[in-house]
């Protein structure tokens, strides 16, 4: 088929799919342009927060979450999941974050750490 | 309702079944949790446009709670029952003025979008919705590649019995 004649046959979908694209290059110019940067994080498990922590001292501790172990590591501003004993390893994978409102999630061990861009309340 | 429509609907029980199980096997994506391909909704968007609506919304609904027994945890379920719900009904009203593509998209962004909520709700995180833009965009090439498997099934596949 010609390319007029299926932008204009497909027009409906084409728009909703473009829609939704958009949509998400909004969504994440946004994430970008409201970034402050942090200086503490917050660590979750089950919503409730077990602990907190700046991100300007380098430390390393072992969080207890449900159903296993995550290890939690700030160096350099950064903090990371330097090791965890779930199957997905997606918290260790997701790598460093420093910005306020990033957050690392391990699902099944529902552990959510975020970062702060104010200090801790 | 008679034996062979059972059958066959059994059928593809069975296939959304192997799906799921396929899926765990495949590598995750880093940047966000749950972040999944969703082989198996490929049976129910199949179903949506060559079965009745009540067969497609059964057959899933038993995929989703197998599954969840069989490779996963109460936990998981939830996500997945939520995900399910919402972007089924959500297909389920575009389907009568969109084809099986953008339908299929449209299911896909709603299942993350959904899964994001329950995230964000049962785990107390406002900022979990910083996923929403990779979740987003996920669900989307997902839905797209599903829909147009599928669309090609709907259409090739010989009747079977309906």
């Amino acid at each position: 088929m010609k390319m007029r004649a299926f932008f204009q046959k497909y027009r409906k979908d084409l728009l909703l799919i473009g829609g939704l694209i958009l949509a998400s290059g909004l969504l994440f110019l946004g994430t970008r342009l409201f970034r402050h940067p942090g200086n503490a994080l917050t660590v979750e498990v089950d919503g409730v927060r077990i602990a907190a922590y700046p991100l300007d001292q380098d430390l390393s501790v072992l969080i207890e979450a449900v159903d296993g172990e995550n290890l939690l590591l700030i160096r350099n501003g950064e903090a990371r999941i330097g090791h965890a004993d779930c199957r997905d390893q997606i918290c260790v994978r997701r790598g460093a974050v420093k910005s306020a409102g990033e957050t690392i999630v391990c699902l099944p061990h529902r552990l959510v750490i975020t970062v702060l861009g104010e200090e801790i309340p | 309702m008679n034996g062979k429509r059972i059958a066959f609907l059994g059928i593809f029980l069975g296939l959304a079944m192997i799906l799921s199980y396929v899926e765990t096997l495949l590598p995750l994506f880093p940047f966000a949790p749950g972040i999944k391909i969703g082989l198996a909704n490929l049976v129910t968007v199949f179903l949506l446009y060559r079965f009745r609506t009540l067969e497609a919304f059964l057959i899933s609904l038993v995929r989703v709670i197998l599954s969840a027994l069989l490779f996963g945890t109460l936990f998981s379920f939830l996500f997945s029952m939520s995900g399910f719900l919402v972007s089924f009904f959500g297909m389920l009203l575009l389907k009568k003025n969109f084809r099986s593509v953008s339908v299929s998209v449209s299911g896909g962004v709603l299942h993350n979008a959904a899964q994001i909520l329950l995230a964000m709700i049962l785990l107390g995180s406002r900022e979990i919705l910083w996923y929403l833009p990779v979740l987003f965009l996920s669900g989307i090439v997902a839905g797209a590649l599903i829909g147009l498997i599928a669309a090609v099934l709907i259409r090739k596949l010989p009747v079977v019995y309906e």
